[in-house]
Parts: structure tokens; sequence; C-alpha cells
């Protein structure tokens, strides 16, 4: 891994990944195993404040944790110099784009 | 994958400018430790899950098409074929995970003489974790 706050921040959102993901896995599929997810349903988990914070995190740290650790996995393949500076802003473009959908993609069911 | 020299098993013995030295992959099972199959099981499975969440961030947002649109595709994905994915999307996020809080462990400098250990105590659990997986999809499954 190149530079010392990518490492960091890996680590960082890892953490916090481990905690979001198992309350966002727990909530959408154990709590009730069976039961079909369906916009009625979803709607009512997602508007608690609790899930609404977990969801929009998971968010965030889940685009910025992958986009990183493929960047590390594409500059251990050889990538350099203005190839790794494209990879960065390419990753980031993508990042932020899929970022701007998932929040548009979340507020049907706080407005429902 | 890089390949370094290395001499294969057995051909120390002499020593000497005779010694005959192989090039071979580090992936090679007489080179390859335990180590070095989390590492390529870490980033096999990181890469899928980044490919998953791409995916699943639109999937999610067909919400924004009416929640009618929501229903129909979450209708489609629990079906058997969508289901048996799922438990493999479960095995590559709770292994990638707790490899992940090995590697935490590592890089605070805790157990890294243990490593083997470590690496199979949480393949372990993973084993254990997706088994349970199993038991929770079984009546999608066998429906």
């Amino acid at each position: 891994m190149k530079g010392l706050w990518p490492w960091f921040w890996q680590r960082a959102t890892a953490a916090a990944l481990v905690v979001a993901l198992f309350l966002h896995l727990w909530a959408t599929h154990f709590s009730d195993p069976g039961a079909e997810i369906a916009f009625a349903g979803v709607t009512v988990r997602v508007k608690t404040v609790l899930y609404m914070a977990v969801d929009f995190s998971l968010l965030a740290l889940v685009l910025f944790h992958g986009l990183n650790g493929l960047r590390n996995v594409l500059l251990d393949f050889g990538v350099r110099r203005r190839g790794a500076l494209w990879l960065t802003v390419g990753l980031s473009v993508i990042g932020l784009a899929w970022l701007v959908l998932g929040v548009f993609g979340l507020m049907p069911f706080i407005a429902a | 994958m890089e390949t370094r020299a290395c001499a294969g098993p057995g051909e120390l013995g002499a020593g000497g400018a005779g010694a005959r030295v192989r090039r071979v992959s580090p992936l090679h099972p007489a080179n390859a430790g335990v180590g070095m199959y989390a590492f390529l099981l870490h980033r096999i499975t990181g890469l899928a899950l980044v490919f998953y969440v791409l995916l699943h961030i639109p999937v999610i947002s067909s919400a924004m098409l009416g929640a009618a649109s929501f229903d129909g595709v979450m209708a489609l994905l629990h079906t058997k074929f969508w289901v048996v994915l799922d438990v493999g999307l479960l095995a590559a996020v709770i292994f990638h995970g707790l490899n992940g809080l090995r590697l935490l462990l590592f890089d605070l400098g805790l157990l890294v003489k243990q490593q083997k250990l470590v690496f199979w105590i949480i393949f372990a659990l993973s084993a254990a974790g997706v088994a349970f997986c199993f038991w929770i999809v079984l009546p999608v499954i066998t429906a």
C-alpha cells in the first residue's frame, strides 16, 4: 500500500465497516429470516435514525474502502506515476458518482 | 505473478557452484505458506466485494423508479439462484471481514508470531458463519 494516509483510512474504515455491516446485514436478513424484502418494510426500517445513520455511513465507508482497495491491487500490478494519478482521479469520480446515486436511491424510502 | 529464484526441496544438499536453482512461483505449494493463501483469498474476496457493491447500490436505487420497481427486483432476487449466490457473497464478506481483523491485529503488533494459528481460527469461524447462513436460507433453497 502506498502512503501513510491511504493505509490509515483503509484500516479505520475497515474497523467501522465490521460494525456497520454487521448491523446492516442483521437488520436486512437475519432479524426476521424468511421475510421477503419489500418497499413498505424497508421504509419502516430506513426511517429509524439508527438505520438511516448506519446505511448512509455504510455508503461512504464501503465506497472508500472498496475503491481504495481496488487502487491498492492495481498499484501492486505496476501502475505508476501518471497512470497512478489518473487511477486515483478515476476511482474518486466513480466513488462520488456512486455516493450520489446511493443517497438519491435511499431518499424514496425516507420520503415515503 | 512475480517469480523468484528458489531452491526446491532436496536441492540444497551438496551446495556449492553445482547447486541447481529453479525459478518457481511463490504460489507453488512448495513455497506458499498459509500467509500467502490468506493474502490471495483476501484480495480475491475484496475484488468480488467491490464488484458486488458497485452493483448493489444501483439495484437498491431502483426505488427511485417507484415502489413497484423495487419490489419487482427484490422478488427476483428472492429466488433460489440468487439466494445461493447470496450465501457466496456472505462467505466472501465473513472471510474478508475476519481476515481484515487479523491484519488489523498484525498492524498493531499483536500475535504476529501466531499468524498461522490466527488464520486457522478465522478460517474455522468463517466456515461456521457460512454454515449458519446456509441453514438460514435452507427453506428458500429447498422450496
